[in-house]
C-alpha cells in the first residue's frame, strides 16, 4: 500500500497559543557537542630537525622522528529527547521524538530500544506496543516511510531523528503523563585495516555489537568507550545513551487508518490486472481541542491506475478537480499522482471517511 | 733520558690524534632521539598517587601526549649553535605552558615556520581581517634555541605536551 501522510497544527482547546508542529528537530534545546575528533586509525608522530655547528663550521640537519602511533577510536553518542507530546487516551501509534547524535571518530551503527515501563509517572504505554522507528529524512514528522528500526551508518558528527511509537491506554485520564524512553546503543565492525571501521552498508542487517579493547596498546586501533551514563542505559562507558520525553494526556489527536478491499473482474477473490481496489481512509481526531489545517494525501501506489472521479468523502462524491471552498479534494493537481483531501479545522471529537478507487495495471 | 722523553712524547701525540680523529669519524653527529609518552596516575597500596610516564597506550581524541626529544653529544667536541625546529605534530594541537628546556631561548610560530616569536608577539588575523594574539593550540612551530654550547659527552633534553584534535 502507498503511504498516507497527514499534516495539522494541533490546538488544545483550552490553552490558547499552544501549538505543536510537525518539524520537531528545530524545537529540541540546542545540543552542543563537541567536534569527534582525529579519525580513528590515523598515525601520528612528530618530526624535529636539530642543526648545530663544530666550532665554526655549520654540520648537516639531524632530522629526528618519534615511533608512529595510531589514534584509537573513542565510542561516543548522544540521545536527547526531553519533548512533551500531546496525545489523546485510547489512541494508537503515537510517536514522541528524539534524537541520537554520533559523537565518536568514526561512523556507526546504533541500535534502539524503546523504555516504555518507567515507575515514578501516571501510566504506561500499552505493554508491548512500542517501537523505534528512524526518520527516513524526506518528509517530515513520523509516517509510514520511516520503517527502519536501527541506525544505519550514521557518520561523525551527524545527528538523526528517532521516533518511539507507542500505543496510549484508553484508562489514562486528562493531564496524566508517561515517560517513555529510548536507548541507542553504538554497532560497528572493527575488522579493517589495523582494526579500523568498516562501513556495513546494509540498511536490513545492523553492524555487530563492539567490546573494549582491553589490556597494552597494540599498533592497531584500539576502542574505547566514552560515553557519559543517560536516563535508562546504565553507567558510563557502555556504549549506549539514552533519553526521556513525556506523553501527556490531553489536546486533540489524529490518528489515520487505510484500508484495502480488491474486486476481481471476474468476480473471484484473485488480485490479477485489470482488479479494482478500493482504499478506505479513516481519519479520527479525538481528545480534546481542534486539529487544525488537517489535510490528508495518499500517493497513489505503483502498478495502479486512478479511477476518474472515484473519491468521495464522507460518502459525497468529490471531483478530481481542486475547486474550493465547496469540494476541497483533489487528485494530481495539488500534488502529482495523489490524493489530496483538505478537512480544514476539525475539532475533537470527530471522524472522516475518504474512499476512492484504482486498477492494477 | 732525552731519547726516552722525546719517544714518550712522540707517542702521546700520535696516540691524541688516533683518539680524536678516530672519534670523530665513529660519531660525526649529534645523537638524538624522540618519544612520545602519556602520563598515567598510579596509586600504590598506601593510597599514594604519582604520576607515571609509559609509551602512548590510548591515544584517542582528546588525549594529551608527551613529545620529548633527547640528544647527547657523542663527538668529542663542543656542538654549538644548536637550535631545534618542531613542527606541531598534525592532528594535535600545543598546550599552552607545556614546553620545556633549559639554557635555551624558546619561541613559537603560527606561520609554519616563517616567523618565529614570543607568545605575546603572535598574532592571527580573524574573519573580518582584525588582528588578535594567537591561542597556544594554534602555533604551528616550536622552536629552542640554544645559548650555550652542548659540552662532549652531555646530553640535553628538550619537549612539549600537545592534545590529540
Amino acid at each position: 500500500m502507498g503511504p498516507v501522510r497527514y499534516s495539522a497544527s494541533l490546538v488544545p482547546q483550552n490553552r490558547t497559543g499552544w501549538i505543536r508542529v510537525w518539524v520537531l528537530v528545530s524545537l529540541l534545546a540546542p545540543h552542543i557537542s563537541w567536534a569527534a575528533g582525529t579519525i580513528a586509525g590515523t598515525s601520528i608522530n612528530n618530526t624535529a630537525t636539530l642543526s648545530y655547528s663544530l666550532g665554526a663550521t655549520p654540520q648537516p640537519d639531524i632530522p629526528v622522528t618519534s615511533t608512529a602511533f595510531v589514534v584509537d577510536e573513542k565510542i561516543n553518542l548522544t540521545v536527547t529527547g526531553g519533548i512533551t507530546t500531546n496525545v489523546a487516551s485510547g489512541s494508537t501509534a503515537q510517536a514522541t521524538t528524539f534524537t541520537v547524535t554520533n559523537n565518536a571518530n568514526s561512523p556507526l551503527d546504533f541500535s534502539l530500544s524503546v523504555v516504555d515501563a518507567i515507575l515514578g509517572d501516571d501510566f504506561n504505554p500499552v505493554a508491548a506496543s512500542c517501537a523505534p522507528f528512524v526518520e527516513e529524512g524526506t518528509t517530515p514528522g513520523y509516517d509510514v516511510l520511516d520503517t527502519a528500526t536501527f541506525i544505519n551508518e550514521l557518520a561523525v558528527d551527524a545527528t538523526v531523528t528517532v521516533y518511539a511509537v507507542c500505543d496510549i491506554p484508553a484508562s489514562a485520564t486528562n493531564s496524566q503523563t508517561a515517560l517513555v524512553g529510548i536507548v541507542a546503543t553504538a554497532h560497528g565492525d572493527f575488522t579493517g585495516v589495523n582494526n579500523s571501521y568498516v562501513v556495513t552498508p546494509s540498511p536490513v542487517v545492523i553492524g555487530p555489537a563492539i567490546s573494549p579493547s582491553l589490556g597494552a596498546n597494540s599498533p592497531n586501533v584500539d576502542i574505547v568507550f566514552a560515553d557519559a551514563a543517560g536516563t535508562d542505559d546504565g553507567p558510563a562507558a557502555d556504549a549506549a545513551h539514552s533519553a526521556r520525553n513525556t506523553y501527556q494526556i490531553g489536546g486533540p489527536a489524529v490518528t489515520v487508518t487505510k484500508t484495502a478491499s480488491v474486486a476481481d473482474p471476474s468476480g473471484g477473490p484473485v488480485v490479477m490486472p485489470g482488479a479494482v481496489i478500493t482504499y478506505q481512509i479513516v481519519v479520527t481526531v479525538s481528545g480534546s481541542g481542534t486539529a487544525n489545517a488537517l489535510v490528508i494525501d495518499d500517493l497513489l501506489s505503483a502498478n495502479t491506475s486512478f479511477v476518474a472521479g472515484s473519491i468521495s468523502l464522507d460518502g459525497a462524491p468529490q471531483t478530481d478537480a481542486n475547486d474550493p471552498p465547496t469540494d476541497n479534494t483533489d487528485f494530481g493537481i495539488t500534488a502529482a499522482t495523489t490524493v489530496t483531501v483538505s478537512l480544514g479545522n476539525v475539532a475533537a471529537p470527530a471522524t472522516h471517511v475518504i474512499t476512492f478507487r484504482a486498477t492494477i495495471n | 733520558m732525552c731519547i726516552n722523553r722525546l719517544l714518550f712524547t712522540t707517542t702521546l701525540m700520535v696516540l691524541l690524534a688516533g683518539f680524536s680523529s678516530g672519534t670523530y669519524a665513529a660519531d660525526a653527529a649529534i645523537k638524538a632521539t624522540s618519544i612520545a609518552q602519556t602520563e598515567v596516575e598510579v596509586t600504590d597500596k598506601n593510597g599514594n598517587k604519582t604520576l607515571k610516564r609509559e609509551p602512548v597506550v590510548k591515544a584517542v581524541p582528546g588525549s594529551e601526549v608527551i613529545f620529548t626529544t633527547t640528544f647527547e653529544n657523542t663527538i668529542g667536541k663542543p656542538a654549538s649553535n644548536i637550535v631545534i625546529n618542531n613542527p606541531i605534530p598534525k592532528d594535535t594541537e600545543y598546550k599552552g605552558g607545556s614546553v620545556f628546556g633549559k639554557d635555551c631561548e624558546i619561541l613559537f610560530s603560527v606561520d609554519g615556520g616563517k616567523k618565529f616569536g614570543h607568545a605575546e608577539e603572535l598574532k592571527l588575523k580573524d574573519a573580518e581581517g582584525n588582528e588578535r594574539t594567537a591561542l597556544p593550540k594554534e602555533y604551528t612551530n616550536i622552536r629552542w634555541t640554544y645559548k650555550v654550547p652542548l659540552a662532549p659527552g652531555k646530553t640535553s633534553e628538550i619537549g612539549f605536551r600537545a592534545v590529540i584534535k
